[in-house]
């Protein structure tokens, strides 16, 4: 399912699920740095991951 | 011996001449004092220096000397550590406003390490804010200066220890590097800087800012000097839940033995993508060098390696976000502009984002792991320019302008995304006199290895005989 256009309120709504509070200044400013942020996001989707364990307990020598 | 000429030593120099009691590790630790009220003004290495407890320690390690109970390598040599390593009773600030008053009640393991080695320390370094950027222009404390051009940057976050071991304040000093942070600042000071296998060195007592990426590590001016750094400070420690409990190597034994036979491959695709003439021109001299040396140098192709920003910032991100969540939510008006955007938009990284970021690294780290079953090594640049300019926040290579926070780190994260063991060695200057970095990678736990190859090439280029004017 393709990914949801970040926009200014999706920023406001994802920031108050986390405590934050963004003036609509400060969205405005975030917005390129979210966007982006996604964008590395969808690159990593595109690996294809079934069945790949997250790396979450990592061993270099047995990756 | 005058001050510069203490300041300019070895480490394994200066341990050679505190055992044979020719030099005072009195003497050395006010040398590198002087040194450091002489030039700090101008490189801003400092966030703090610690003068009387660097005498009490020397002096101690002179009591040794003279019993003939010296401690090793170490002991009585003047060393400094990033600001977030834990330091009891003196102020560690991470280089922000928010900790600016945080004085632990415990050392870090590399700290308390130091300290049985005998090692004196004279202070604490600076760094890009919570260690989250890679240039060290810090909005609190100021930017720490390059001693090989005073308006260029350090590159960071290590960016104190990089300037000062490259001026002689220091002869040693710990980094940490998450995605980059210490080979970033080695490159662009001139001088040595490892990032071990993750795991290798205890991060206990070490600010965060990123769990399942930070490594900590030695920056000096020799790769011998680092060697030795590793032998004190590599082991394990059950206090840090990431450290490999696995026998260690003495790094220094076996360093001369060359890399006749060994199998290097200098990744094409990637790593000269973006890079600017004179650093490409340096490396594949280097490569030249090590084939002169006795090694087999083949190009290597290792295709995920286009997906290593994706993953290490994907996951760095996060986990700093995570690591700041509450200063986010009460004290974000005192983060440094870059730090507080990069932090902020981080907090909005969905969790599956993140998830699937570690899926990416495990498929990642599998495949360089794959490359490495043929390969003893591995050969790169260390950065794609050299220190560009505190005030020049863009830097243009083969026509394209990118933001230098963002160039600066393209090189080195793969490494810090499949764990291994890299070394950034000197390998030339810029027409204007900027030094150029070389990233040797080595298998996992391979560090001897790494800088077994990165002493043969330093030994033979001898760039690491060159000092910085100032």
């Amino acid at each position: 399912m393709p990914r949801h256009e970040i926009t200014e309120e999706s920023i406001k709504a994802m920031a108050a699920m986390v405590g934050l509070e963004f003036s609509d200044e400060r969205v405005a400013e975030l917005l390129p740095q979210v966007q982006r942020a996604a964008a590395l996001a969808e690159e990593n989707e595109a690996l294809d991951l079934t069945g790949v364990e997250p790396a979450f307990r990592f061993d270099p020598e047995r990756p | 011996m005058s001050v510069a000429e203490l300041c300019r030593l070895s480490i394994s120099e200066a341990a050679r001449l505190i055992s044979s009691r020719a030099v005072s590790p009195v003497d050395l630790a006010q040398a590198h004092l002087d040194r450091i009220e002489q030039t700090d003004g101008r490189l801003n290495s400092f966030i703090t220096v610690t003068s009387d407890a660097a005498l009490e320690a020397a002096r101690a390690a002179e009591s040794r000397a003279v019993s003939g109970s010296l401690r090793g390598p170490l002991d009585g040599i003047p060393i400094g550590l990033k600001d977030l390593y834990y330091t009891k009773g003196v102020r560690t600030t991470i280089g922000s406003k928010i900790l600016s008053g945080f004085v632990p009640d415990t050392d870090a393991a590399v700290t308390e390490r130091f300290e049985q080695a005998g090692a004196v320390l004279v202070g604490k370094l600076q760094m890009h804010e919570f260690a989250i950027g890679p240039t060290s222009i810090n909005p609190h404390y100021g930017p720490a200066r390059n001693p090989w051009g005073l308006d260029r940057i350090t590159g960071g976050s290590s960016g104190g220890s990089g300037s000062a071991v490259a001026s002689g304040q220091v002869m040693g000093a710990l980094g940490s590097d998450t995605g980059g942070s210490v080979r970033i600042p080695a490159a662009l000071c001139g001088i040595v800087g490892l990032k071990p296998t993750f795991g290798r060195v205890s991060r206990y007592g070490v600010y965060p800012l990123s769990w399942s990426l930070d490594t900590v590590g030695p920056m000096t001016r020799t790769v011998g000097d680092a060697a030795l750094v590793m032998n004190v400070i590599a082991g394990h420690d059950p206090r840090d839940p990431w450290s490999v409990d696995r026998p260690v190597e003495d790094y220094a034994e076996g360093i001369d033995d060359g890399v006749a036979g060994l199998r290097i491959g200098i990744p094409r695709e990637y790593f000269f993508d973006l890079l600017d003439a004179e650093v490409r021109q340096a490396v594949e001299e280097s490569a030249r060098v090590l084939e002169r040396l006795g090694a087999n140098v083949e190009e290597v192709s290792i295709p995920i390696l286009e997906r290593s920003l994706s993953i290490s910032g994907t996951i760095m991100l996060a986990e700093a976000a995570a690591v700041h969540a509450a200063h986010l939510r009460s004290r974000a008006a005192d983060m440094g502009g870059d730090v507080r955007l990069r932090l902020e938009s981080a907090a909005l990284i969905p969790a599956i984002d993140y998830v699937a970021a570690q899926q990416a690294r495990r498929l990642f780290s599998r495949g360089v792991a794959r490359v490495m079953d043929d390969f003893d090594l591995l050969i790169a640049p260390t950065t794609p320019i050299c220190a560009p300019p505190i005030d020049e926040k863009a830097v243009t290579i083969d026509g394209a302008t990118e933001a230098a926070a963002a160039v600066l780190p393209r090189l080195t994260r793969p490494f810090n995304v499949c764990g291994l063991p890299t070394v950034s060695v000197p390998c030339g200057f810029t027409s204007d006199g900027m030094p150029i970095g070389l990233q040797i990678a080595g298998r996992a736990f391979a560090e001897a290895a790494a800088l077994r190859a990165a002493h043969a090439y330093e030994q033979a280029a001898g760039w690491h005989e060159r000092r910085p004017p100032i």
